[in-house]
């Protein structure tokens, strides 16, 4: 037995252990920061720094300094950053690698501070939500040498390609009549028939010709009939391709419109210049709010790893695929039950609540709620804003929020960013209510906003009189609602604007704008029916080639019943009792 | 390391128990093959220190069966996946992954679990090769080796002082 113990092993044992946990000890700070940063610089997209971490061993807890978060779309500015986040992690859970947080304080919370050096991580051309837009600036229309310069005309590619397809069905359709019975055949039938006329005298020869009568008929009739059903699919086919036909026509007309709606100033004929104005402000924020649901959605929506499901697949060094078993008791991986929050804005500081934060909804059956509240602010009567995003039935999806805000004293507030026609708010109050839900894909959101005591800077760029009008009548107002309806997915929602300054815009220069609008229409009309003319002729004649397969049939089937009448006339000649 | 080099020739070449040398490349089989960073690899560090195994064989032996391992993930991968995906395993599974170490471990992970159920199973079989490799080698390799050419050049190299010093020390 002594020959085979080292018992000074036992010493070196104990003497490694407490070198790697002194080694652990010290670097434990440093691994929990730059795990930190370099998990929250993947999930956000932008850097995530931060200033300290300190990790205490009795009781296992955490506590970081200065976490700052880029706004990805603004690599100057954070989005967020975090005086202080102090938690105690549950040490039992996390030996089965599972991180359970019960309580965390998230202190000195600020948004959008400005930062020393650029938080991009990579430079990326970001892809414009309107790829290819012409830039209008103040109001002026672009011309319509400009709008069909940048466009692909999606007429003529119709008009072409169906223009090839009847050509390619013709030639099918001629194929396929030379394989029905055709002026051969009939001739054929005809010599049948004379023969029948010349046939047999007296009782036998009446016999066989009534015999030959039937089979004659027999063979007609069949050959008549292989004919009238495939005419029958023609006719189906040429319904189809006259109504295609018809469409192409139409093509160009719907083309113009489908121009006006993407560049001029009315959409679907009707001019809203509330839209012009704050429509891609609201649409702005709309895509801001989608962007950072999606981006957070690892910390309410993970995808549910069933047991047994094999999660990775590549068999790399040390990393390989982790089989899942069926756990008695189910603990979410990543959890923080609950989050006090305290935050610092510039119109002062409110406080609020994130509850059940996890991937893993399911397993606690408790949806991620967000909570907030200010009241009493200097610049603020009132603010809330209530969030739930429901993943504990991962198949029915539900998100929904809510935010209001009550007597917020507004100062040089930008209320449209238009090229060529910024609108500030230089000062006046605002409310504000959003209600938006997300469920099973569908987006639908309501945004309710009301000025009072405006004042309103409006200095269009270049000299135009439509703009200038509009800037002198939206000077003179002091209130005013906006309402946003959107609706869709997330991927492709419509915005639907309406406004109380809506009517006083209109009084102002609609109608200037619909004659500009209408002159628009007309050029672009003219030259796309240019354009678009001789694909147009092109189609006509090659449906009229398509036409003519129709009278091969009529002439083949008036064939055939003159053979059948030919044949009755011949029965009653030989004088035969059918 | 051509030190560590230089103690595993002399331990070869000396009289010690050749049962030592193959037990210490038997449990660097296990910590190489296995991912390093293993709490399992805690238990097997403290065998090596505590049984009377050669220290000099299982620190040479570490970073050879790691890198051999390199080109055995993908063998391990498949023989772990098929372990635990297994029917008639699955109750024993089940019952194992609802234990601390298991998850510690991460047992539950295809390359963890087929490379050490393999260096498990090859643990024995690879003890006796060891043994009967280095029995050949005393008696019919370490002689002719001397003798060689190469082993003439080596004598006049740096790795022969490094050698000579540490059979100093025991002499």
């Amino acid at each position: 037995m002594k020959r085979w113990i080292r018992w000074q092993g036992v010493l070196w044992f104990a003497v490694l252990v407490a070198l790697i946990g002194v080694f652990w000890v010290l670097l434990i700070d440093i691994l929990v920061e730059k795990g930190i940063e370099t998990g929250g610089t993947k999930v956000v997209g932008a850097r995530v720094e931060l200033a300290e971490a300190d990790v205490t061993f009795a009781p296992l807890g955490v506590t970081l300094h200065g976490l700052q978060v880029t706004n990805p779309d603004k690599p100057m500015s954070n989005a967020v950053e975090a005086g202080r986040i102090a938690f105690n992690v549950d040490f039992r859970p996390l030996l089965q690698r599972k991180f359970n947080v019960e309580e965390m304080a998230v202190q000195k919370l600020r948004f959008d501070t400005p930062r020393e050096r650029s938080g991009a991580i990579e430079k990326k051309k970001r892809k414009e939500r309107e790829e290819g837009k012409i830039a209008i600036a103040g109001f002026e229309l672009p011309s319509a040498k400009e709008i069909l310069a940048r466009e692909e005309l999606k007429s003529i590619e119709k008009i072409t390609d169906l223009n090839e397809r009847i050509g390619n069905l013709r030639s099918e359709w001629e194929g396929r009549t030379d394989q029905l019975p055709g002026p051969e055949e009939i001739q054929e039938y005809r010599d049948r028939i004379e023969k029948i006329k010349a046939g047999g005298k007296g009782v036998t020869g009446a016999l066989s010709t009534a015999s030959a009568v039937s089979e004659l008929k027999k063979d007609i009739s069949a050959d008549r009939d292989r004919l009238k059903s495939t005419y029958a699919d023609y006719r189906d086919q040429l319904e189809e391709l006259r109504t295609e036909v018809d469409e192409a026509r139409k093509a160009p007309a719907e083309e113009v419109r489908r121009l006006m709606d993407k560049y001029a100033l009315s959409p679907s004929g009707g001019l809203n210049l509330t839209r012009l104005l704050f429509g891609d402000k609201i649409a702005g924020w709309v895509g801001s709010g989608l962007q950072w649901h999606s981006r957070l959605k690892p910390f309410y929506d993970r995808a549910v790893a069933k047991a047994k499901e094999p999660k990775k697949v590549k068999p790399l060094r040390a990393e390989g695929t982790d089989v899942l078993f069926k756990e008695h008791a189910p603990k979410p991986d990543f959890l923080i039950r609950h989050i006090n929050l305290s935050a610092e804005t510039k119109k002062g500081n409110f406080d609020g609540t994130i509850r059940n934060v996890t991937g893993q909804q399911h397993l606690i059956g408790a949806p991620l709620k967000i909570s907030l509240d200010a009241e009493g602010l200097p610049e603020l009567e009132s603010a809330r804003f209530k969030g739930s995003f429901d993943r504990t039935e991962p198949e029915a999806p539900r998100d929904t929020v809510s935010a209001s805000v009550a007597g917020y004293r507004a100062t040089n507030l930008q209320l449209s960013g238009r090229q060529g026609f910024p609108v500030l708010l230089e000062s006046g109050r605002v409310n504000l209510d959003l209600n938006a839900e997300l469920v099973s894909g569908r987006l639908k959101a309501e945004i309710d906003s009301r000025i009072r005591d405006a004042t309103l800077q409006i200095e269009p760029e270049g000299k135009n009189d439509v703009a200038e009008t509009i800037a002198s009548a939206l000077r003179g107002i002091s209130t005013a609602s906006l309402k946003a309806n959107v609706s869709g997915t997330p991927e492709d929602y419509d915005i639907d604007l309406s406004s109380d300054l809506e009517r006083v815009l209109q009084q102002a220069v609609g109608q200037v704008l619909q004659e500009k609008a209408q002159g628009l229409k007309a050029t672009l009309r003219e030259k796309v029916v240019e354009r678009t003319q001789e694909p147009l002729e092109k189609l006509d004649t090659r449906f009229e080639n398509y036409l003519d397969i129709k009278g091969v049939f009529d002439r083949r089937l008036d064939s055939f019943d003159e053979l059948l009448s030919e044949l009755v006339r011949s029965k009653s000649g030989v004088d035969l009792p059918f | 390391m051509l030190r560590l080099l230089a103690r595993l020739l002399k331990a070869l070449n000396s009289e010690s128990d050749p049962g030592q040398i193959s037990l210490a490349l038997c449990f660097a089989m296990i910590c190489g093959f296995t991912p390093l960073f293993s709490p399992h690899n805690i238990i097997v560090l403290f065998l090596a220190l505590v049984l009377r195994v050669n220290l000099s064989g299982f620190l040479v032996g570490l970073p050879v069966f790691s890198a051999l391992s390199y080109a055995l993930d993908p063998l391990f991968h498949r023989f772990g996946l098929a372990l635990l995906t297994a029917e008639p395993l699955q109750g024993f599974w089940t019952a194992l992954y609802n234990t601390t170490f298991f998850r510690l471990d991460r047992f539950n992970n295809s390359i963890v679990m087929g490379s050490l159920v393999f260096s498990l199973i090859a643990f024995v079989p690879c003890y006796f090769l060891f043994n009967r490799l280095i029995r050949a080698y005393r008696s019919q390799v370490m002689e002719w080796v001397r003798k060689s050419r190469i082993a003439v050049a080596i004598k006049g190299s740096k790795f022969y002082q490094i050698y000579r010093t540490v059979s100093g020390w025991r002499a």
